[in-house]
């Protein structure tokens, strides 16, 4: 019997890595973590043996289809859209006269909006079973290379499609502008553009997602980012 | 020593198990337990079996491969190993499904074993090579076309046999076109019963000679067969 020197597992004489943890440095008493003692030194190294052309991407499971992605995605939508309205509507009942007037009472709405649907992507995905209620109906879950994803995380992942959106529409804005300006009062010309203009807003809106159709591991920008990834159960 | 040729020159049946331990091996079944601890316990059977049987016992060496796992690639587990030797260990899932990657090593694996064993002198079998996996493989399109290309001419040229074994939710399609023989479905998570055929069929098979027309044990056990 040998034992990890990471972790400490015990192995079988001819095992070359811990089933464990993967490491492959054993020694033959049982010590974790012996590769950071000065006194004790590592008996031996397995030599590395792998599949010759393995894959360099470190993350975990296999990834989910486009087609439960996107389900997930529009029960998710429906979800949250309901109970935003839920609370809409208790908070307008509860204190219809307590807002001054019409922008403070959609600020205050769309805050909370944003705070619910936060929270729930957040700690769904945080959650013990990785998932929203959509990811979970379609049978996927995000993870990380550890697995499920910690909260402070799940709230990064969850904000950033917005922030993105928000940055990349500002973007375009400033760099459609001038056309707007060049053409003011040009009739048919104003309506093309408009037409031009809402059809690369909905691209560039979007766009955090687009790429998922582009890489073998199906990672949209935020997964990236965030170097998390929706699996299959 | 874990392969001793000199106190036991009996006649050897080389082994490789290609063991799926991706991320997808952790998601639970019906029974609360995940896959990865049906096929632990499976590995737990295996050992159980091979040492209450004689013949298997003395005759059967084992390598072990593993695709995904803690360092998310394919690589070498457990190198050549006496049955009399074999511990069973447990996995634990993460990472990709890089099957091409475990094919090839298989394949690499098994002609090494095979020029180990015949240069110890001691006759063999032919070398048998088991891939278990329950999810797509995440190696690239021409890394699998290249690794099933091998397979399946390494069974043509009788170098080592082939059985691929899929776990409910793999890819059969995929499956299928590492060996000519059809993929076998495994039934629910019957892991357990798999290995302890797994050892009863080696057994058998160590014990032939060349030409003999071999029937190994029949599958119903764990294989599902679409009723």
């Amino acid at each position: 019997m040998k034992f990890c020197t990471k972790c400490g597992q015990g192995s079988a004489p001819t095992m070359m890595l811990c089933a464990s943890c993967g490491n492959r440095e054993f020694s033959d008493t049982q010590n974790v973590n012996q590769k950071n003692s000065p006194h004790i030194k590592p008996h031996h190294t397995a030599p590395k043996r792998v599949g010759s052309s393995s894959s360099s991407y470190i993350s975990s499971g296999d990834p989910a289809g486009h087609v439960p992605r996107f389900f997930a995605y529009i029960i998710d939508i429906i979800i949250v859209t309901i109970f935003c309205a839920i609370v809409g509507a208790i908070l307008g009942f509860l204190s219809p006269t307590s807002f001054s007037n019409q922008s403070s009472t959609e600020l205050i709405s769309s805050s909370i909006s944003i705070v619910i649907v936060t929270l729930y992507f957040a700690l769904l995905h945080s959650g013990s079973k990785g998932a929203t209620f959509g990811k979970q109906i379609c049978n996927i879950q995000l993870v990380n290379e550890n697995g499920i994803i910690p909260f402070w995380l799940a709230v990064v992942r969850a904000i950033l499609p917005t922030i993105l959106s928000i940055g990349f529409v500002v973007v375009l804005g400033l760099l459609i502008s001038p056309l707007f300006i060049a053409f003011d009062g040009k009739g048919d010309f104003n309506v093309i553009i408009l037409v031009l203009f809402s059809i690369i807003f909905l691209i560039v809106m979007f766009s955090p997602y687009w790429i998922i159709f582009t890489n073998d591991h199906r990672k949209s920008m935020i997964d990236m980012i965030c170097k998390t990834r929706v699996v299959k159960k | 020593m874990t392969v001793d040729y000199v106190n036991n020159p009996n006649q050897r049946t080389p082994c490789v198990l290609v063991l799926d331990a991706s991320y997808s091996m952790s998601s639970r079944t019906k029974s609360g337990k995940t896959r990865i601890e049906h096929l632990n316990e499976g590995l737990h059977a295996l050992e159980d079996a091979l040492k209450s049987d004689p013949i298997a016992l003395t005759r059967v060496q084992i390598s072990i491969v593993i695709v995904g796992g803690p360092n998310s690639q394919a690589e070498l587990l457990m190198d050549w190993t006496d049955a009399n030797h074999f511990t069973a260990f447990d996995l634990k899932p993460a990472g990709n499904t890089p099957l091409a990657e475990g094919l090839q090593l298989g394949l690499e694996l098994a002609e090494e074993g095979k020029n180990t064993i015949l240069s110890n002198g001691v006759s063999l079998t032919r070398p048998w090579m088991i891939v278990i996996s329950d999810g797509d493989p995440t190696s690239s399109a021409s890394a699998w076309k290249e690794a099933t290309l091998a397979t399946r001419e390494a069974e043509t040229n009788n170098k080592v046999e082939i059985f691929p074994i899929a776990v409910e939710g793999a890819s059969i399609e995929k499956m299928n076109q590492i060996s000519h023989k059809p993929c076998a479905q495994l039934s629910g998570m019957k892991f357990k019963e798999l290995f302890v055929w797994i050892s009863d069929s080696m057994s058998k098979y160590a014990q032939s000679r060349p030409g003999d027309n071999i029937t190994l044990p029949n599958t119903d056990p764990w294989r599902d067969v679409g009723l």
